[in-house]
């Protein structure tokens, strides 16, 4: 029935009075799907703080903290009571009835009121209409080379676009992708480390073609990917599709330990139904590998795992089989693109010649297309283009015992048993915060990396009745690339902690140590076996130190290391290693070490092990258990 | 609720909206959406931050910049083509691939192997040399497409 204007004002304004009651009345503020389409989480203390950061994530002036008057000022929205400010307008921020369209559909259908508000929201719309969703999977790209810290990987999602006439493989770079990731202000690496720590970069979501992440990950960085496919139901993927439109309106202050991207993700996917439990599955450190694990503690929650090889996987899995000159000739076209082919076999080796092209020069090819490597390529693939067949399709079976879910536990503790002819029998307990080292179980982690952080160690020495702190590394980082033919790549390692000295220059004293090292490795072909030569370079100091004649507590050296890792099948480790060092200048000139490790992981928790250890004032041994979570 | 779901099940019983993006995109490429240009120990912690490329201009409530839309037609196969220039070399050049199917789905064609054969055929044309820009890669690649009329590729009008 027509009604003039003003009547339909004051209905208006009744009817939200009623749906404020209504909603109080049920309770609705303290429900969990309001709190998590808000990102509430309760405070030590009593009462709510919300993780977003941006102001439009809020109509009322304390929804951060208050979730009832956050409520009470969405629905007020909704019927058009409050508007934009000025400021708003001007950066053309999304009219407060259509910002949260995820809010309007739980709390529409939960009040049911007898007529709904009139909503245009054209920008809401287009958006819905751009993705066009089938389906979600959750994306989780691997480490890259060299680069330790990218074995936390990073996690985002792909949105599958529906389609009914083309073949999902013919359009699969045209879905979307949304990634949650932190807007740096600083080049700075001290500034960009501490500030990442400490949550001074806002993090955003994005939304763009899903093939910008594939020439990101698997070409530029030459990461594998692995795609969680989630079975979420027609509703819950709507709601998880108005949820991120939510989310684009704000911003969150980004913390790599805990609040960083694959926590936003999974907070982003819990949105879509309360039922989902993802977040409580997750602990400190937030390592993206353990929210891939999240999603299987939710029974059908994963329909799939699809694999999308890097451009240095598939460059392997070109040559793999490949007789000696074909491998020759690849190297040498990728080096000069005339080089001449043998007779048999051109198809497969300037494929193969074009990938490792793409893969030595990944970093410099998107800026430089006619640098060192693009005009090498281009010329290679023109000859491979003078050859009018299409090549074969390239097809590498999934790694199984690389993914991320198959991954032991990122943080550690153990317990172990043993003693040392200095010393006498002793009990010893630690723990990691996290991730991984070169013996623990292998399983989804690249073979030759090893980045530990926080590792205190403590013993009891029954013989002295002492506890004391044996060590405290802060980071402990190893990273052996096999140098090849194709790749002459250099290993490093960083270390710095705390560990007692028994070399005589102090009576097994608790030092600061820091140690930088660079070499080279050597590996069978399939990593199993690795031999390593490195120079390294140390600084210890400690108050008791008799280090350098000039300043007693500190002493500095170089010197050699070298060790081999060895692993037989999936499951057992074994790694020596030993050193030398130098130490000009000081009061007692050399120091070594020899020490081996042997451990074995019957499952991904836990693990056994025994080690030794060899200075010149001590030799130690303890069998070790480990628990991993 | 009704009226927000309503927009939503129109839009999945719909179609995809005709692109109305103006030809001549700018700098779709990876090479112009770099930020900074961060080096050695920055790239660890990049590694976990990943905003290696500035995938910050792609806001979800800005609306489709000109390097998000994946619609299909003239403009959206520009940004592929200019996005994937690298990856779409190769594969053009092995007369097949992921990146050659996509483009055969964004511009319409109706077979995505004759897209292949055809634009192999054509690759000295398309990169003449290794300087040639990205818009010119593409504006080649859709000329190509366009005058082979036996491929068919509606989108490209």
């Amino acid at each position: 029935m027509p009604a003039s204007p003003v009547a339909e004002r004051v209905r208006r304004d009744l009817e939200v009075e009623t749906l404020v009651a209504q909603a109080r009345g049920l309770g609705l503020d303290r429900r969990e799907e309001w709190l998590r389409l808000g990102h509430w989480r309760k405070r030590l203390f009593g009462g709510f703080q919300s993780e977003a950061d941006g102001p439009d994530f809020f109509l009322a002036k304390n929804g951060k903290s208050d979730p009832a008057a956050e409520l009470e000022a969405t629905l007020r929205a909704l019927y058009g009571q409050v508007q934009l400010t000025d400021e708003q307008r001007a950066r053309k921020a999304v009219p407060p009835q259509c910002r949260f369209p995820a809010r309007a559909a739980w709390l529409l259908g939960e009040l049911r009121p007898a007529s709904l508000p009139p909503l245009d929201c054209p920008r809401f719309d287009e958006y819905f209409q751009r993705l066009q969703a089938e389906s979600v999977s959750l994306v989780f790209s691997s480490y890259y080379l060299n680069n330790p810290a990218s074995i936390f990987g990073h996690t985002f999602l792909r949105i599958r676009k529906h389609s009914e006439d083309v073949p999902a493989d013919k359009r699969e770079l045209l879905d979307s992708g949304i990634d949650f990731s932190a807007t740096p202000d600083t080049g700075n690496p001290l500034f960009y480390a501490f500030k990442g720590l400490t949550g001074m970069f806002p993090g955003v979501f994005h939304l763009f073609p899903y093939y910008y992440k594939v020439r990101e990950y698997n070409d530029y960085e030459s990461r594998d990917v692995w795609e969680y496919e989630l079975a979420l139901t027609p509703k819950q993927l709507a709601m998880l599709e108005a949820h991120l439109f939510e989310l684009g309106s704000t911003w969150f202050d980004y913390f790599y330990i805990d609040e960083n991207c694959s926590y936003q993700i999974l907070a982003a996917l819990e949105a879509a139904d309360p039922d989902l439990k993802l977040l409580e599955h997750v602990k400190l450190p937030v390592v993206p590998a353990d929210t891939v694990k999240a999603l299987y503690r939710n029974p059908g929650l994963v329909a799939g795992v699809r694999y999308r090889p890097s451009a240095r996987t598939q460059f392997r899995a070109r040559v793999e089989g490949m007789d000696r000159a074909a491998r020759n000739a690849v190297e040498a076209l990728a080096d000069n693109p005339d080089a001449p082919l043998p007779e048999a076999g051109r198809v497969r080796i300037l494929d193969a010649a074009a990938d490792l092209i793409d893969v030595r020069y990944a970093k410099e090819l998107p800026f430089q297309p006619d640098g060192k490597g693009g005009t090498i390529k281009r010329r290679v693939l023109e000859r491979r283009a003078d050859i009018h067949q299409p090549s074969p399709e390239l097809v590498v079976p999934p790694p199984l015992d690389r993914r991320p879910d198959f991954t032991h536990g990122s943080s550690r503790a153990f317990a172990a048993w043993g003693g040392s002819d200095a010393a006498g029998p002793m009990v010893s307990i630690g723990y990691r915060f996290a991730l991984h080292d070169l013996v623990d179980a292998p399983a989804g982690y690249p073979e030759l990396s090893q980045i530990e952080f926080l590792t205190p160690e403590l013993r009891y020495y029954a013989r002295s009745k002492s506890l004391q702190l044996e060590s405290f590394d802060l980071v402990n980082v190893l990273s052996l690339q096999p140098a090849t033919a194709f790749d002459p790549a250099l290993s490093w390692l960083v270390r710095a902690g705390l560990r007692r000295l028994r070399d005589g220059a102090c009576n097994a004293c608790l030092a600061g140590a820091a140690q930088l090292g660079s070499g080279f490795t050597l590996a069978t072909a399939g990593e199993a076996l690795a031999l390593f030569a490195f120079g390294v370079a140390e600084v210890d100091t400690a108050p008791s130190l008799a280090g350098i004649a000039g300043a007693p507590a500190v002493r500095g050296g170089v010197g050699p290391l070298g060790g081999l890792r060895l692993r037989l099948g999936g499951s057992l480790v074994a790694m020596g290693e030993a050193d030398w060092l130098w130490f000009p200048y000081a009061i007692e000139h050399t120091s070594w070490s020899v020490s081996t490790s042997l451990r074995l992981s019957p499952s991904q928790s836990w693990s056994v092990g025994v080690t030794g250890r060899r200075e010149p004032a001590a030799s130690e041994g303890l069998l070790q258990l480990f628990g991993y979570f | 609720m009704r009226n927000v779901m309503m927009a939503v099940s129109a839009v999945l019983l719909g179609s995809a909206a005709a692109s109305a993006a103006p030809y001549g995109t700018a700098g779709c490429g990876l090479g112009s959406m770099v930020f900074g240009n961060q080096k050695g120990i920055v790239q660890i912690f990049a590694a976990t931050t990943n905003d290696l490329f500035g995938t910050q201009t792609f806001g979800i409530t800005t609306g489709t910049s000109n390097c998000a839309d994946t619609g299909g037609g003239v403009a959206s196969t520009k940004s592929f083509i200019e996005t994937n220039r690298e990856a779409l070399a190769k594969d053009i050049a092995r007369g097949q691939g992921e990146t050659v199917k996509n483009l055969a789905t964004l511009a319409g064609c109706t077979d995505a192997s004759a897209v292949g054969a055809t634009l192999q055929k054509n690759f000295g044309s398309i990169f003449p040399n290794a300087s040639v820009p990205s818009d010119q890669v593409a504006g080649s690649i859709i000329s190509t497409l366009r005058d082979d009329k036996a491929l068919a590729c509606g989108k490209l009008g």
